[in-house]
């Protein structure tokens, strides 16, 4: 089995799909899932600050978390919960996306109500439920450490609340987990995957999840609803507030249950699953997103052979090593 | 000047701000134009991004573009573009921005409905295939059909319900075609709401709004632009404005700066140029504020040391207190005689005056201090200069300008025998003698008006009658304007003086036995006679007399019979002689007779033989029994025809004188018969001479002066030479000594003279203008009609200027008759004709001969040139000689200079100008031109320096 179609139905699809535009008949065979690029480092300075500040303490409000704590490396830069654990155990309603390759999404929390990286790096230092610190107090610390030093050979400035959020989204741009196997496959390497995980892929994108789950973080470049058949939350318990979606950023009707599509590069490092941390496993999660996105029913060898194409996503993890365990 | 400060440092003030604002103004310009195009690249970054998305969404609508990641970038894009857009046109960005989020929210629903639609295209032919493999055949091509005209766009059936197959209600393949109607329901759906999800995102028109926001912004930029400009030139000209008043300002307040510079400088000038001491000093302690140089000069205290001390420190100490009183006391000193004190040295007397003034808003007191030291000096010095006159040995007379007497000393008294009360207010014409004439008094008074002095010997009457000799002395006293005041006449009786002078004066010239000449006499009638012959063109005959048989009578009647037979003879030989004959003696038994304006020689024969007679003659003499006889001998010598000297004349005849002698006495014998033919040889030559001038075989050679300093050409000595036909060119030494004392010598050097003339003419027509000198000879510059001579041939050549031509006379010849050499000399300068003095140094002329000689140059022999610079006695020769010459006011010239180095050491002892072999040997006249145009000093003089330049 090669990576072409050899399915009569896709053969046909694809041609009559692409009648306008046959001209570029060459393209159709581009993959919708791309190798991860490089990450560009700009600023030296300012990624070894954010590399610090992103695991200090410093920035909590009684200085017991840290980002850190909640996107561990060891963790796939995520926590292994269900919501978030924020400062003094207090719980958020929402699941920890992983901070790995979190640069190319199009807009940050599940939500997307951070266009950017800088925007969306204040939030959890001042959720109360998260890292609760204030400003002010974070400014004073930092300016009264050594860090303030490191500040100013990276910005020429004290600390801010800018700058703190600029060195944290540098940093965070570095972590790009290229090198998968997966991208080796792209690159040509035929035997960088076995034929089950080639099979997966092709079930990835015969069901349709590379529809919206394409791009290099394979996701997360585009918002979509959530049950477009059937009623997810209606199954589940009910619909909760943290269910409106991208409703609460726009308030328009349509955008009710529209959350972002999450990049799936790490979904087998990073359970539970969905933005409420609902599933455990991610068979299962494959298994309700055929459901409720592609109303289907996925046959469990089929789910099988997916998640093993998963398996092949995530590539070696940016500062995973051994101080990527709990703060000091 | 402060209303000009003020306005400068207002206009500077200005100057500064106006052109930092200017800058600034242009800074923030060339920030605007760096603003104008980031403007632009946001502009078209927006069309291009936005284009590139639209291209993109239509790529993925196409399915071509099988991921979304490009249109996240330009999203990313467009969003940080949008929020770059210039402030500005705020309504229509407001807008624009809506647009472009209305743009990306289509743009969402179209990536989510694309989606949707791709799951379709994806999912439904998968689907339909898992049911071909076990299903109807008939119903899957149905299903086929469906999904190719559902692909195609084409409705399958009028109801919009996707035809499926009837079949079974239930069972697995009734869910089956339930499912796969489902999903191609879903497709069609979304395909519809991607129609109008795309119809909504091209329906949004921010192109339009972005290009009206450009136009604004363009024609708002463009407004600055022109604002900014015009601002740019109002603050160009007022900047170049104020540097122009600023310009102006400095100027004005460098005038008023200068003029309170001078006025200080001109007070500060006469303060210090105040002949009296003069001191600032603070009241009421007396503090020095400021002295002026004669107050630092006076005491000897500098300026330094005096300032900051009380004014009182400068009393002598029991002057201090009255000076402190004065100080604080309200009158003010006025000239009051005071004590000072110097630095060193003794107190000195000074008439103080203190007048209180105010400088500033300090009061104090300008002190001035006339040092009066001089005039009790000279109150001193008149008691000394009235014991002196009243105590005088001579007699001292003072008169009026009128010649009033005023007042006369006790000498005068003494003297003349004339009281005071006899002579005060009378004329001194009452001591007139009446020897002198009326030209005596008169060229006195002249010499005393034009010299303001006079001195001589006077003849005055005593008031007894008697006339007596003075030595009379008198000057007139004038004030400082020049006008006579007064005449000190100052005189001694020299009445013994010269009754001892005349005694001695006969004693000098005469035996005194037998008041014949002696040999002093002689010598000096002599001369004259030697002179006179010359001039005559007649002969002289010297004769030299030796009495035969003399001393036998000396020895047997003693010394005075002796001496009375001398007395005896003269007396005869006397009265045989003619008028004008001088009989001398020169002592002993020997007499010399001189006997001018002889025809030839055989006419002294007969005088002579009366000589012979008139000795021979028996003598009695007192006191001897028997007369005794004696006889003569005579030996002549004839002048001119034995050219020599007086001692030379002398000694010839005495030669003779013994010859006759030999030959038996009582007989006359001329003087070497042998020397003829000498006589005849050199009458040989100078005839060969004369036939050269004649015949155009003398030449002149002209050996260039230079200035060694100055590096031009000063002259040229022209030189003499003989085109002899065996013998060459011949050197004047060659041939001059030959003709030395004769006429001849006087021809050639008139030769000299008109040559050079002729010459000087030639090179005057041709624009050389050149100082030549020419050497005379002392017989030809001693003739009597030389300066006649000079004129007329100076005269042929009326159009050069005569002080060209310049005499070279040899020293020694100068001084073989000093007077009349003096005398001709200045006649030649009167008519503009210069002379300079040769071979200088060899003649050991006296400083005084010198100051007399009106001669303009001096050239230092070549003799003493030649040893220089390495013998130092020479050097200091011509040291003496220039020191000399400066001192006489006479241009120096060293001739024979041979090297470089010589004329190094002339220029550093001071002589400028030279002429030798080392600048340039005697040449024919025709190659003085081109040497003179091609000359150039050695580099070495023109670079010399001398450290005391003396007058050349």
């Amino acid at each position: 089995m090669t990576r072409s179609r050899s399915r009569t139905g896709a053969v046909l699809g694809a041609f009559l799909w692409l009648v306008p535009v046959t001209a570029q008949a060459g393209e159709a065979a581009r993959e919708p899932i791309r190798p991860l690029p490089p990450p560009a480092v700009t600023d030296p300075l300012r990624v070894e600050l954010g590399r610090r500040l992103f695991a200090d303490p410093i920035l909590s409000g009684d200085g017991t978390v840290s980002c850190r704590s909640c996107h561990d490396p060891g963790r796939g830069g995520a926590d292994a919960q269900p919501v978030a654990v924020g400062i003094g155990g207090a719980t958020g309603t929402l699941n920890t996306p992983t901070v790995y390759n979190a640069a190319l999404n199009l807009a940050q929390f599940w939500d997307g109500r951070a266009r950017t990286l800088e925007e969306q790096a204040g939030g959890p230092i001042t959720n109360p439920v998260e890292m609760a610190a204030h400003w002010p107090d974070v400014l004073a610390r930092l300016t009264a450490s050594p860090y303030r030093a490191s500040f100013r050979a990276a910005f020429g400035t004290d600390p801010s609340a800018d700058t703190v959020a600029a060195a944290l989204a540098e940093y965070q741009r570095t972590l790009i987990t290229t090198g998968s196997r997966f991208d080796a496959w792209l690159a040509g390497d035929a035997a960088a995957i076995s034929p089950e995980e080639e099979r997966g892929y092709a079930l990835f994108k015969s069901y349709g999840c590379a529809s919206c789950h394409q791009g290099a973080n394979v996701g997360g470049n585009m918002f979509q609803r959530f049950g477009f058949f059937g009623d997810p939350f209606g199954d589940r318990d009910g619909e909760r507030p943290s269910d409106a979606g991208r409703f609460a950023v726009t308030g328009r009707d349509a955008d009710r249950r529209v959350f972002k599509v999450p990049g799936l590069r790490l979904a087998v490092l990073t359970a539970p699953y969905f933005h409420d941390g609902s599933v455990a496993t991610l068979p299962e999660a494959v298994q309700l997103m055929g459901r409720y996105q592609l109303g289907q029913e996925i046959p469990e060898e089929d789910i099988t052979l997916i998640v093993q194409f998963l398996a092949t996503l995530p590539g070696p993890l940016p500062d995973a090593g051994p101080a990527g365990g709990d703060d000091p | 000047m402060n209303r000009f400060t003020l306005s400068a440092g207002v206009v500077f003030t200005l100057a500064v701000a106006v052109t930092v604002g200017l800058l600034a103004f242009v800074a923030d310009r060339s920030t605007d134009a760096r603003r104008h195009a980031a403007a632009l690249a946001v502009f078209d970054g927006l069309v291009q991004t936005e284009t590139s998305l639209d291209r993109d969404l239509l790529q993925v609508v196409a399915g071509i573009l099988p991921h979304y990641d490009p249109l996240v970038e330009h999203v990313r894009g467009l969003e940080t573009l949008a929020a770059r857009l210039p402030a500005g046109d705020a309504g229509t960005a407001v807008l624009y921005r809506a647009r472009i989020d209305a743009k990306l929210d289509a743009a969402e629903r179209i990536k989510g409905t694309a989606a949707f639609v791709r799951n379709a295209v994806n999912y439904v032919p998968f689907r339909i295939g898992r049911y071909g493999e076990t299903g109807r055949p008939e119903v899957l091509a149905r299903m086929q059909r469906a999904l190719i005209d559902e692909l195609a766009g084409r409705p399958s059936d009028a109801g919009g319900a996707v035809a499926v197959p009837a079949a079974p209600a239930d069972g697995p393949e009734a869910a089956e075609l339930a499912h796969i109607a489902l999903h191609l329901g879903t497709l069609r759906d979304q395909k519809a709401e991607l129609r109008d999800a795309i119809d909504a995102y091209f329906a949004i028109d921010a192109r339009g709004v972005l290009e009206t926001l450009r136009t604004a912004y363009l024609a708002d930029y463009a407004r600055r632009q022109w604002w900014s400009q015009a601002i740019t030139l109002v603050l160009v000209g007022l900047t170049f404005l104020l540097f122009v008043a600023l310009g102006g300002s400095i100027v004005r307040l460098g005038r008023a700066h200068r003029r309170v510079r001078e006025s200080e400088a001109k007070f500060s000038t006469i303060f210090h140029a105040a002949p009296e001491p003069v001191a600032i000093a603070a009241v009421p302690d007396g503090t020095l504020l400021d002295v002026n140089a004669a107050f630092e000069r006076v005491t000897g205290f500098t300026r330094g040391e005096a300032l900051g001390r009380p004014l009182q420190d400068f009393a002598a100490d029991d002057e201090v207190r009255g000076l402190a009183a004065a100080l604080t006391g309200p009158a003010p000193l006025a000239n009051r005689e005071m004590r000072l004190r110097r630095r060193e040295g003794p107190e000195f007397t000074a008439l103080v005056s203190l007048e209180a003034a105010r400088i500033g808003r300090s009061a104090c007191c300008i002190a001035v201090a006339r040092d009066i030291t001089d005039r009790i000096a000279a109150e001193h010095g008149m008691r000394m200069a009235d014991s002196v006159f009243e105590n005088a040995r001579e007699g001292i007379m003072i008169t009026d300008a009128g010649g009033t007497i005023e007042r006369i000393n006790p000498a005068f008294t003494r003297i003349t025998g004339y009281a005071p009360d006899d002579v005060i207010g009378a004329s001194p014409r009452l001591l007139n003698s009446g020897r002198h004439d009326r030209a005596f008094y008169r060229d006195l008074w002249a010499a005393l008006i034009r010299d303001g002095h006079w001195s001589g010997e006077i003849w005055n009457r005593r008031r007894n009658g008697e006339i007596y000799p003075e030595w009379l002395s008198i000057s007139a006293v004038r004030d400082r304007e020049g006008r006579t005041g007064r005449y000190v006449a100052v005189f001694s009786d020299i009445t013994t003086v010269k009754r001892h002078e005349a005694a001695l004066q006969h004693l000098a010239h005469h035996d005194a036995l037998t008041g014949l000449p002696n040999r002093v006499l002689l010598a000096d009638r002599m001369e004259q006679a030697m002179a006179r012959t010359r001039r005559s063109g007649r002969a002289m005959a010297v004769a030299y007399l030796d009495l035969d048989g003399f001393k036998p009578v000396n020895d047997r009647h003693g010394h005075g019979a002796g001496d009375a037979l001398l007395v005896e003879v003269a007396r005869r030989m006397a009265g045989v002689l003619r008028t004008g004959d001088t009989l001398a003696r020169p002592g002993g038994d020997e007499f010399v007779i001189l006997l001018p304006d002889l025809g030839d020689a055989q006419e002294c024969a007969g005088v002579l033989g009366r000589v012979l007679a008139a000795v021979s003659e028996p003598v009695s003499l007192p006191d001897v029994g028997t007369p005794v006889r004696v006889s003569a001998s005579i030996g002549v010598s004839l002048f001119p025809d034995d050219d020599s000297n007086p001692d030379t004349l002398l000694r010839h005849a005495d030669q003779a004188m013994y010859q006759a002698k030999q030959a038996g006495r009582n007989r006359f014998q001329f003087y070497d018969a042998d020397r003829d033919q000498r006589v005849q040889a050199r009458r040989e030559t100078v005839a060969a001479l004369r036939a050269a001038i004649g015949a155009g075989r003398f030449t002149l050679f002209y050996q260039p002066k230079v200035n060694m300093r100055l590096g031009s050409v000063v002259g040229a000595e022209a030189l003499i030479r003989w085109n002899h036909p065996e013998r060459g060119l011949l050197s004047p030494g060659e041939f001059l000594p030959l003709i030395e004392e004769t006429e001849l010598e006087v021809a050639l050097g008139e030769w000299v003279i008109a040559t050079a003339l002729a010459q000087m003419a030639d090179w005057h027509r041709r624009g050389i203008d050149l100082t030549v000198s020419v050497n005379i000879a002392a017989r030809h510059l001693l003739r009597a009609d030389f300066t006649d001579r000079l004129t007329a041939l100076l005269a042929a050549h009326p159009e050069l200027p005569r002080h060209r031509l310049q005499l070279e006379v040899l020293e020694t010849a100068a001084l073989e008759d000093i007077g009349r050499a003096r005398t001709i000399l200045h006649v030649c300068r009167e008519m503009g004709v210069s002379a300079a003095l040769d071979d200088f140094g060899t003649g050991y002329s006296s400083l005084t001969y010198l100051r007399h000689l009106p001669v303009q140059t001096l050239k230092i022999d070549q003799s003493f040139v030649r040893n220089l610079p390495h013998d130092a006695e020479d050097c200091a020769i011509v040291e003496s000689v220039i020191v000399l010459a400066r001192a006489l006011g006479r241009t120096v010239l060293a001739e024979g200079v041979e090297s470089v180095e010589q004329g190094r050491r002339l220029l550093h002892l001071g002589c400028d100008l030279a002429q030798g072999y080392c600048i340039a040997r005697p040449m024919p006249a025709a190659d003085l031109p081109d040497w003179i145009r091609t000359w150039q000093a050695d580099p070495r003089w023109t670079a010399d320096d001398r450290p005391d330049r003396l007058a050349g």
